[in-house]
C-alpha cells in the first residue's frame, strides 16, 4: 500500500464521525434507489410474466348477445389472434347473515383447453365441465373464508345455486377486484367472482350457444385501438355495450398506476437523497481539502502532480460512496424484501416473487461512482490552485473591516460584547456560515417532505370525505327511478338533507384518448358534493357542462373548452359531444360532474335518477336492507376506512423512504457542525489560553449557530414548499390526486425537528470542546 | 552519532566543480498586495557550481525564501531566468515544472512539513515512491540516524528528529540539489549544528549541491560561496576558501 493511501485510510480514521454518517447516507439513498428499483422492476415483471401465463386479452367486448357462431367470425378477422366467447352475470351471493349484502360475478369458463384469461391454479381443481362445482376467486375466498369442499351458493336468475368449491384461483383480469368505475375499492368480502362451467351458466341463463362477452388476443403488431374500432361497428347488431382496450380494463389500469406510483418514487427520492449525499462529500472533501493546505504543498514540493493529488483526494469520496454502496446493497435488497412482501399481500400475483436483480445493483454502483467522482472532483479542484511556495507559509489573516452593523453605531452600542463576539464571528467567516445555513435549509426540505407525508393521507381522507363529499350515504337504486323514489326514502328515514343524483358509466373520447369513467349528475346548487376547482373555489356548475377530475384531464390532455365524444352504454340512447368545464378537484378516484338537468337531456329520461345522497344519523343499512330497488347503500364512513386500508401499502412504502430522509436530515446538520468544529480548534485552543471558560465557548458557538439555524430554517420553508410539491406531483396519479400544500401542523413540526437535530450536532460539539487539548492543539505545525 | 557522519576535526572536503549548475539571471519576484507592489526580488543574478555547499544569509523579508521557491520550482519569478544545467525552469510547463521537482530537487522545510498521519519512514517513503532513482530507504534512514525510530509519527520525535525525517526525505530522492529553508530555525543550538553537519556530509557523500537559507550570520562560514542579500537585492557573493566545519561555529 503506498505511503498516500495509508495516509487516506489515516484521514478517515481520524475524522471516523463524519466517514461513518456519510456512508450512512450514501447506503440509504443507495437502500431507498434499490429497493425502490427492484421492487418495480419485479412488479412490472411478475405482472407481465401473470399476464403472459394467463393470456391476458387485449381487447374485452361487453354486448347484449352475441351467437356462438359471430365469435368465430370474430377470429378469423387478420388482426385477431384468438377469440372467446364467455358468460358473465353479477348476482346476489347468498350468506348468512341477512343484513349482508354480497355480489358475485359468476364467469363461464370453456370446456377447451387454451383459454384466454386463463385461471390460475393456487388450490385445488380448476372448474372445467363439472356442472356441480365452482373455482372461486383467491380474494373472494380469502375475504370470506371460503374452503375447496365448501359449498356455496349463488342466485343465479331467480334460483338458489348450490355448487361445491373446487378449487381456488387466481385470474389476470382480477388482480386488483373492482366491482366497477364506481367503487374503486376493492372489498373481497363483498364482492367476488366464481367461475363455472360454460354449460350451467348457458343452462342458468338461457345463453344457449350464445355469450355476452368476448375476449380476445391480438397477434403480434396489430393495433388494439383500430381493433376496437373496427368492432364497435361490426358488433353493434349485437347489442355492443362496449370495447374495452388493456387500459380501460380496471385491474389492468389500477396496476400500472401502482406501478407507475412505484416508478416515481424510485425516481424522485432517490435522486434527491443522492444529490445530499454528494452535497455532504462535497462539503467535507473541500473544507478537507482546505484544512490540508500544507499536505497539499508538500506532495506539490515533492513532485507529486495535480493528477495524483486529485486522485488521492477523489479516492477519499469513492471509498466513502463504496462503503455506502456495499451498506446500501444489503440494506436496499433487505428493504426490497419487504416492499415485495407487502405487495404479495396486497397484490394478487401469485407469481410474484422477490429476485435479486443485478441490474437495480449496477446501477447503484454506476449512480454511486458518478456521484461520488462528481462531488470528488468538485471539492477537491482548489488542489490545482494551491501554489506549493503558499501552502508552506501559514494562511495570511483574512482582511479584517468592520461590520456593516458595526457603523450603526446607535446599535451596535446597545449590543452586549459577547453577542459582538458571535456577530463578528459570523460576518467575518460568511461562507462557512453560509454553507451552514444552506445546510440548515436542505435538512429543513428533506425532513418538511417526510413530515408532510405522514399526515398528507390524513388530510386527503379528511378533504374528500367530509368536505368534498359532505354526505353520510349515497343510496344507489338497481336502476333508473322516477324522483318520487326520493320521497319514499325521506319517509323511510330521518334526513337532515336528501339530494337526487343520476351515477351513469360513460366513456368519454378526446382525440385518439378514451376512458371509461363514472359521470355523477348532481344539483348545481348541492350541499352535498361540494366540487372545487383547482384554485380551491367552490365550483360553480353550469348547464351543458362535463366537469372532469384534474389527473384525468391531465392525463387525457383535456383542455377547459374541449369538446368531447361522450359515448354511453345505453342501448337506445346516441353518442353525444359535450363541452368540458373547470377542472374538478378530487383526491381520491376519479370521476365526471355536470348538472342533473344536463344530464337528463343527452343521457337519461326527465325527472329519472339513480340513487340519492343523504345526510343522515340512523343506520341507513339496516332500514335500507328490505328496500326495493335499491342495489347498494354506501356510507361515506365505511368508503373512508375502505380507501385508509387500501392505502396502507402506500402509506408503508413512503413511510420507510421518509425515514430514510430524516435520518439524511440529521446526517447533514451533523456533518457541518463537526466540520466547523474541527476548524476551529486552534481558535478555540486560543480563547482557553486566554482565559475562557468551556462553558463560555460553547455558549458562543451555540449562539453563532442558533443565528444560523434560524436563518436556514426561515429559507428551509419555501425550499421545503417546493420539495412538497416536487414530490406530490410525482406520485399523484389518476386515482390519487395529491394535496399540493403543506398542512398546518408541518411547519411547526419540522422546525422542532430541525431544531433537535441540531441541538444534537451540538453536543457533539460540546463533547469536543471538552475534551479539547489546547497545549496539543497549538503545539506543532504538521499536517 | 547520525550514522555516516563521524563528528572529528578532520576538514571538509569539497567536491565541488567548475561547471555552472544553477544560472540565476536577473531574477525579479514582485507581489501584488492591493494596490501596493513589493518587490520581494529585484534583478538578482549569480551563479552556483555543482557540488557546492552554499549559504544565502540575510535578514528576514531580505527575499532570500523567495528565491529558494524560485529555483525549486515551487514558485514562478515575475521575470528573468534559471538556467539548471542550462535549461530555463521559467519557461516549463506546469507537468514539466512538477516533473522537476519530482526528480531534481529535495526540500527541507524550517518546520519540517512532515505528513503528521504517516510515520517517519512512510514520509520519506512518500517521496521515493515517485521518483526516478531513489537512493535505498533503509540505508538514508540509517544514515540520518533514524532506523530505530522508523515506525514512529511526527508527533512521537523531537524537533531534531523530525528535521533528519525532513532531510531523508529529500536526500533519498537522490536529487540534483537539497534546498534549505532555515532548516535550524526551529532547533535548539546543538540540534542545529547536528542537522547542519549532516547536511554537509550529504553534500560530501553523495556529491549534491546543496542551498541553505538562513539569517544566522555564523553559518556563513561553513559554505564553499555565501550570498548575502538584503531587500531583494544581493548584495555580496563570494566564495570562501577555508570553510569550516560545522561544529565549529557558534552562534
Amino acid at each position: 500500500m503506498s505511503p498516500l493511501t495509508r495516509r487516506l485510510f489515516r484521514l478517515m480514521i481520524s475524522i471516523k464521525g463524519q466517514v461513518i454518517s456519510i456512508v450512512v447516507v450514501m447506503a440509504l439513498a443507495l437502500m431507498s434507489l434499490i429497493s425502490t428499483h427492484m421492487t418495480a422492476d419485479n412488479l412490472e415483471n411478475s405482472m407481465e410474466l401473470y399476464y403472459r401465463e394467463t393470456n391476458l386479452a387485449d381487447l374485452q367486448v361487453e354486448l347484449t348477445r352475441i351467437p356462438a357462431a359471430a365469435v368465430y367470425d370474430v377470429e378469423r378477422l387478420p388482426e385477431v389472434d384468438r377469440a372467446q366467447g364467455r358468460i358473465s352475470v353479477e348476482v346476489p351471493f347468498v350468506v348468512e347473515d341477512p343484513e349482508e349484502r354480497v355480489r358475485v360475478k359468476v364467469v363461464s369458463v370453456p370446456d377447451r383447453e387454451v383459454t384466454i384469461n386463463a385461471l390460475y391454479p393456487i388450490e385445488g381443481r380448476m372448474v372445467r365441465r363439472e356442472t356441480s362445482s365452482v373455482t372461486v376467486l383467491e380474494q373472494f375466498a380469502t375475504g370470506r373464508g371460503i374452503e375447496t369442499g365448501h359449498r356455496i351458493t349463488p342466485y343465479i336468475n331467480g334460483r338458489e345455486v348450490p355448487l361445491e368449491v373446487s378449487g381456488i384461483a387466481g385470474q389476470p383480469e382480477f388482480v386488483y377486484l373492482m366491482e366497477d368505475e364506481q367503487n374503486l375499492l376493492p372489498d373481497p368480502e363483498s364482492y367476488g367472482v366464481l367461475f363455472v362451467a360454460e354449460e350451467l351458466l348457458a343452462g342458468l341463463t338461457g345463453y344457449r350457444d350464445s355469450y355476452n362477452e368476448i375476449l380476445i388476443t391480438l397477434n403480434p403488431g396489430a393495433d388494439p385501438k383500430a381493433v376496437a374500432d373496427l368492432l364497435e361497428d361490426e358488433l353493434d347488431r349485437y347489442g355492443l355495450r362496449r370495447v374495452m382496450q388493456r387500459e380501460d380494463m380496471l385491474s389492468y389500469k389500477m396496476m400500472q398506476e401502482e406501478l407507475n406510483q412505484v416508478r416515481a418514487m424510485s425516481q424522485v427520492l432517490p435522486a434527491l437523497f443522492m444529490l445530499v449525499a454528494a452535497l455532504i462529500i462535497y462539503i467535507v472533501l473541500s473544507r478537507t481539502v482546505k484544512n490540508d493546505r500544507m499536505g497539499i504543498g508538500i506532495m506539490k514540493a515533492l513532485g507529486y502532480s495535480n493528477r495524483q493529488i486529485l486522485t488521492h483526494y477523489v479516492q477519499f469520496s469513492l471509498l466513502l460512496g463504496l462503503g455506502g454502496s456495499v451498506f446500501g446493497i444489503i440494506g436496499g435488497t433487505w428493504v426490497s424484501d419487504i416492499f415485495t412482501r407487502l405487495y404479495i399481500q396486497y397484490m394478487n400475483i401469485p407469481v410474484l416473487e422477490m429476485r435479486i436483480l443485478p441490474e437495480s445493483y449496477f446501477l447503484a454502483l454506476m449512480a454511486t461512482v458518478f456521484f461520488c467522482i462528481f462531488a470528488g472532483l468538485a471539492g477537491a479542484r482548489k488542489v490545482l490552485y494551491v501554489q506549493p511556495a503558499d501552502s508552506m507559509r501559514p494562511e495570511p489573516p483574512a482582511d479584517g473591516h468592520r461590520l456593516l452593523i458595526e457603523r450603526i453605531t446607535f446599535l451596535w452600542k446597545r449590543i452586549a460584547f459577547s453577542w459582538k463576539m458571535v456577530l463578528r464571528n459570523l460576518f467575518r467567516n460568511k461562507r462557512r456560515y453560509i454553507t451552514l445555513a444552506l445546510g440548515i435549509t436542505l435538512t429543513f426540505g428533506v425532513t418538511m417532505v417526510a413530515i408532510n407525508m405522514g399526515g398528507v393521507w390524513q388530510t386527503l381522507f379528511d378533504e374528500q370525505y367530509g368536505e368534498i363529499y359532505a354526505m353520510d350515504y349515497n343510496i344507489d337504486f338497481d336502476g333508473m327511478k322516477s324522483n318520487q323514489t326520493l320521497r319514499e326514502v325521506q319517509q323511510m328515514v330521518r334526513v337532515s338533507i336528501i339530494e337526487p343524483r343520476v351515477e351513469m358509466p360513460l366513456e368519454i373520447r378526446h382525440n385518439r384518448e378514451r376512458k371509461s369513467l363514472s359521470v355523477i349528475a348532481v344539483q348545481p346548487d348541492s350541499q352535498l358534493y361540494n366540487l372545487r376547482t383547482v384554485s380551491g373555489e367552490p365550483l360553480e356548475m353550469k348547464d351543458g357542462l362535463l366537469y372532469i377530475t384534474d389527473g384525468l384531464k391531465k392525463s387525457m390532455g383535456i383542455q377547459k373548452g374541449d369538446q368531447v365524444l361522450v359515448r354511453n352504454f345505453l342501448p337506445d340512447r346516441d353518442d353525444f359531444w359535450i363541452e368540458t368545464g373547470d377542472s374538478v378537484v378530487q383526491y381520491l378516484g376519479f370521476n365526471g360532474y355536470m348538472t342533473l338537468s344536463t344530464m337528463e337531456e343527452l343521457v337519461t329520461l326527465p325527472d329519472h335518477i339513480t340513487g340519492v345522497s343523504l345526510k343522515s344519523e340512523d343506520d341507513i343499512n339496516a332500514v335500507m336492507d328490505d328496500a326495493e330497488h335499491v342495489r347498494q347503500v354506501q356510507s361515506v364512513g365505511e368508503m373512508r376506512e375502505m380507501f385508509e386500508e387500501f392505502s396502507e401499502l402506500i402509506v408503508v412504502t413512503i413511510g420507510i423512504l421518509v425515514m430514510l430522509g430524516g435520518i439524511i436530515g440529521f446526517a447533514i446538520v451533523y456533518n457541518i457542525t463537526l466540520i466547523s468544529i474541527n476548524e476551529r480548534i486552534m481558535e478555540f485552543s486560543s480563547l482557553r489560553v486566554l482565559g475562557f471558560h468551556r462553558r463560555e465557548i460553547f455558549r458562543m458557538i451555540s449562539r453563532e449557530n442558533a443565528l444560523v439555524t434560524v436563518v436556514g430554517i426561515i429559507l428551509g420553508i419555501p425550499f421545503g414548499r417546493m420539495l412538497v410539491r416536487i414530490m406530490m406531483e410525482a406520485i399523484a396519479t389518476e386515482v390519487y390526486a395529491m394535496p399540493m400544500e403543506v398542512g398546518a401542523l408541518v411547519i411547526p413540526q419540522t422546525i422542532v425537528a430541525v431544531i433537535s437535530f441540531v441541538v444534537i450536532a451540538q453536543l457533539a460539539t460540546f463533547v469536543k470542546i471538552r475534551n479539547l487539548s489546547f497545549i496539543e492543539a497549538l503545539k506543532n505545525r504538521v499536517t | 552519532m547520525f550514522g555516516f557522519f563521524n563528528g572529528n576535526e578532520k576538514p571538509v572536503e569539497s567536491n565541488k566543480t567548475s561547471e555552472a549548475l544553477i544560472e540565476v539571471q536577473g531574477i525579479s519576484k514582485v507581489y501584488h498586495m492591493g494596490e501596493v507592489d513589493v518587490h520581494a526580488l529585484k534583478e538578482s543574478t549569480f551563479e552556483i557550481m555543482e557540488g557546492e555547499f552554499v549559504v544565502i544569509l540575510g535578514p528576514s523579508g531580505s527575499g532570500k525564501s523567495t528565491l529558494l521557491n524560485v529555483m525549486g520550482g515551487m514558485d514562478s519569478p515575475t521575470s528573468g531566468k534559471i538556467l539548471i544545467q542550462g535549461e530555463d525552469i521559467t519557461t516549463f510547463s506546469d507537468r514539466r515544472l512538477t516533473r522537476y521537482r519530482r526528480n531534481q530537487v529535495g526540500f527541507v522545510f524550517q518546520f519540517y512539513n512532515l505528513m503528521a498521519n504517516l510515520t517517519a519512514r512512510e514520509n520519506v517513503e512518500l517521496a521515493t515512491e515517485i521518483c526516478d532513482t531513489p537512493l535505498p530507504l533503509d540505508e538514508v534512514m540509517e544514515k540520518v540516524g533514524l532506523a530505530d525510530r522508523a515506525g514512529h509519527f511526527p508527533s512521537q520525535l523531537s524537533g531534531g528528529e523530525q528535521q533528519r525525517v525532513a532531510i531523508a526525505r529529500a536526500v533519498a530522492k537522490n536529487p540534483l540539489l537539497l534546498l534549505c529553508d532555515e532548516p535550524t530555525g526551529a532547533l535548539d543550538f546543538e540540534t542545529g549544528v547536528k542537522i547542519l553537519s549532516l547536511l554537509k556530509e550529504v553534500n560530501v557523500t553523495y556529491g549534491k549541491t546543496v542551498i541553505i537559507i538562513t539569517h544566522n550570520m555564523p553559518v556563513g562560514a561553513i559554505g564553499d560561496r555565501v550570498i548575502r542579500m538584503r531587500s531583494g537585492e544581493i548584495t555580496e557573493n563570494k566564495l570562501n576558501e577555508s570553510p569550516v566545519n560545522p561544529e565549529r561555529i557558534e552562534w
